[in-house]
């Protein structure tokens, strides 16, 4: 058995031998198809009635499905076959294969009017990525790190994979860390056969929100020469687009604007639609150095798409918008104590909008093992039901105004029911923004326009708390959050407002009964500086005493 | 000014008692107006905010300087802390300020080398150096880097508490000052004891 072996074998590859590559008989007359592609196969392989030579004239059509049978299928179901197409419409067997027909060489001049953001698609993605029907591809994320890294601080969990949470969290610690010294690069290449194309695209949902198409992502640092290689959720690095349920609870849509008032047509939208309902704003806006140099349109700064309208974002998120175009900021506020600190409880137009009205608000954040996240009105429903609104909860005699006999309460049963601790956080952002940030020269760098008690975010404070239909924003006196335990007004200190002045003693001096109860409440951390004070005075005249009495006994 | 007079504050602890002095009298006066903004004493409040920190890293350093003094020299035991025989002159020394001064007693203690402080200033001055110094000097430090120690400010229950803290003891400062200063005309003439810091000898 064993000596019959190799001679089988070799009398299989006798018989196999003719079949490959063209022989000279065929090449004695088409020489010029010995360098195409299929130039590995003998020529009778396909043109099966040309054994016997002369061959017929007219040769049978050759069948590409007894090789090629996955490709010619995907075809006989694509939008090209149903225009008539055939194999040899893009593939000439008997040339090489750099002259097979490419996308371009039928559609070459494709406009792609309808596709937002079409430079950025067709820069980064090839045709099949998003035409062919089976298109499947990849992500590969490289990020170039001035300053080196651990790989705890990307992969928290440990699993070897970022998810989107690792990911956002290590671009804020770029950003905060790093600061401008990141570099980030995607590179999206998605690949199907171009057999299989169908008579439309694939929809930006496919991408946006199901993303069909693009199941791996993966993550490259390089750290000074350090190289960290990791798996990354690819939803990471896919904008995620809007859908209409979702568009539902945007400012937008709960305002009644359907899609569209907006999207007249598929292009982008300019700010003449905006200015369609934005009128007055728009006519400041035109003006200003923003709209003149062209930098930026009402889009750039406002996504209409987002669920948070812009006075719901907090101030850091506010900064995040500017940061889009303005990446050097931090180098520009070296100038700025505590730059950073400001960034996270201050937007940039509280000082580089000096006509805007600024306010001073207080969201109510629950902090749970996995971060922080806002409260929600399923949070004041579980502490104290959903029969009434949460201003009738937090205002409880209706008079308008929330002492600290009402507010303190208020948290304290909050935080009862709440999963995570209850903490009410400042920022100082602008509650009525005027568009004109053309005066740069005149921004405010005199700390004491804030860092005082005549600071004008003092005369526009505001409690947000949610409602049943969106956000409630209640005026409340910082005093009256000062007066808050430590534990729920964790994370703010109100400039000027923990200091005690004359207007607190002599109210406190003046009031009576319940009224001077709040008083002494609202005081809270103020009277520090009265009993300081008062010390201090009482010490002072003791010794001025003592002199006293020294002079007059002589000693 | 003369040398005559019992030895009692080495060289090093002079120097480091004057530039303190210094330094203690820049952070009250920034502290008030940084406590209380209407109060204009320096008109640039940036340079305000400066002057008040980087004065705050120098008796930072001037401190770890004084606890040097103590751990190379010795004497701290000697001087600092108090003893059964010092709480028992507590009521005398009292007596001695609210009352026997102005009788023209002696003063119940006598300062020597060996020691330096009667009951009442060794209560002040440890209460002062190892309290509240290292407490002001600590929450000093957190504040002018409150992104480095956001972590520890959180925890510890937030910028209200960090600055309840700084501020308490800025006040137990200014209160301690008055005090001192006052105290310092307390010595055989008014300036005895100012001239003893000068000279390094106490008048007999």
């Amino acid at each position: 058995m064993k000596r019959f072996f190799p001679a089988a074998a070799f009398l299989i590859l006798l018989f196999l031998l003719p079949l490959c590559g063209m022989t000279q008989e065929c090449l004695d007359c088409h020489e010029k198809y010995q360098k195409t592609d299929h130039a590995k196969l003998k020529c009778v392989a396909c043109h099966s009635d040309a054994k016997d030579l002369p061959h017929p004239e007219k040769l049978k059509k050759p069948e590409c499905a007894s090789c090629h049978g996955d490709a010619v299928k995907q075809h006989e179901a694509s939008v090209h076959s149903g225009k008539g197409l055939k194999c040899k419409s893009c593939h000439n067997v008997h040339t090489p294969r750099q002259e097979t027909k490419t996308c371009a060489s039928c559609h070459a001049s494709v406009a792609h009017s309808k596709l937002p953001s079409a430079r950025k698609h067709l820069a980064e993605m090839n045709c099949v990525g998003c035409h062919a029907k089976n298109a499947r591809g990849q992500i590969n994320v490289r990020v170039e790190l001035k300053q080196s890294i651990t790989r705890d601080v990307l992969d928290k969990d440990g699993n070897r994979s970022v998810d989107e949470k690792e990911w956002k969290d290590f671009l804020v610690h770029s950003q905060s860390v790093v600061g401008d010294g990141y570099k980030i690069k995607r590179f999206y290449s998605a690949t199907g056969s171009s057999h299989a194309v169908g008579p439309t695209a694939i929809s930006c949902n496919g991408c946006h929100v199901e993303n069909k198409v693009f199941h791996k992502a993966t993550l490259e640092i390089n750290a000074r020469g350090q190289r960290i290689g990791m798996a990354l959720d690819p939803h990471s690095v896919i904008p995620r687009l809007p859908v209409v349920d979702l568009y539902r609870l945007t400012a937008h849509g709960k305002g009644g604007v359907a899609c569209a008032d907006c999207h007249v047509s598929q292009k982008q939208i300019d700010d003449h639609v905006c200015a369609k309902c934005h009128q007055t704003v728009y006519n400041v806006y035109k003006g200003t150095k923003h709209a003149k140099a062209g930098a930026a349109k009402c889009t750039d700064c406002h996504d209409p798409h987002k669920v948070k309208a812009y006075r719901e974002l907090g101030a850091a998120e506010r900064v995040a918008v500017c940061v889009r175009c303005h990446g050097d900021y931090r180098k520009h506020h070296r100038w700025l104590p505590h730059a950073e600190l400001h960034f996270m409880y201050l937007e940039c137009s509280t000082c580089h909008s000096p006509r805007s009205k600024k306010g001073m608000v207080f969201n109510v954040n629950v902090h749970e093992k996995d971060g922080r996240r806002r409260l929600t009105r399923d949070d004041i429903t579980a502490a104290f039901g959903g029969m009434k609104q949460t201003k009738d909860l937090i205002d409880a005699n209706g008079d308008d105004r929330i002492v600290p006999s009402e507010v303190v309460p208020f948290f304290e049963d909050l935080g009862r029911a709440a999963k995570g601790a209850v903490g009410v956080e400042g920022s100082i952002v602008v509650t009525d923004i005027h568009h004109d940030y053309s005066q740069v020269q005149k921004r405010d760098k005199v700390c004491t326009t804030c860092h005082s008690n005549d600071a004008p975010f003092y005369q526009s404070m505001y409690l947000v708390l949610p409602e049943t239909e969106g956000l409630f924003y209640m005026p409340v006196k910082g005093t009256v959050l000062a007066a808050m335990p430590s534990s729920i007004a964790l994370n703010f200190f109100l400039l000027g407002e923990t200091k005690a002045r004359w207007s607190d003693i002599r109210a406190l001096v003046g009031a009576r009964g319940e009224a001077r109860d709040e008083i002494v409440k609202e005081l809270g951390f103020k009277w520090i500086d009265i009993v300081g004070v008062f010390l201090s005075i009482a010490v002072l005249v003791f010794v001025c005493l003592h002199i006293v009495l020294r002079v007059v006994f002589r000693r | 000014m003369t040398n005559n007079g019992v030895p009692l504050h080495p060289l090093l602890i002079r120097i480091w008692h004057w530039a303190n002095a210094l330094l203690i009298f820049i952070l009250v006066v920034t502290g008030a107006q940084l406590r209380f903004t209407d109060l204009v004493i320096i008109p640039d409040y940036g340079l305000v905010v400066a002057l008040h920190k980087y004065a705050g890293y120098v008796l930072t350093v001037f401190f770890l300087f004084w606890m040097a003094a103590y751990v190379i020299a010795g004497g701290f035991t000697t001087h600092y802390v108090i003893t059964l025989k010092d709480i028992r002159s507590i009521p005398g020394q009292l007596a001695y300020y609210i009352h026997g001064l102005f009788q023209g007693s002696a003063n119940p203690f006598v300062p020597s080398p060996e020691s330096r402080f009667n009951a009442l200033q060794k209560l002040a001055y440890s209460f002062i150096m190892i309290i509240a110094m290292p407490l002001i000097i600590v929450t000093g430090i957190v504040f002018g880097n409150i992104m480095d120690f956001y972590g520890i400010i959180r925890a510890t229950g937030g910028i209200r508490v960090l600055d309840a803290i700084h501020v308490i003891v800025g006040y137990i400062f200014l209160i301690y000052l008055i005090v001192h200063l006052y105290m310092a005309t307390l010595g055989k003439t008014p300036f005895s004891h100012t001239k003893a810091m000068f000279t390094g000898h106490e008048e007999e």
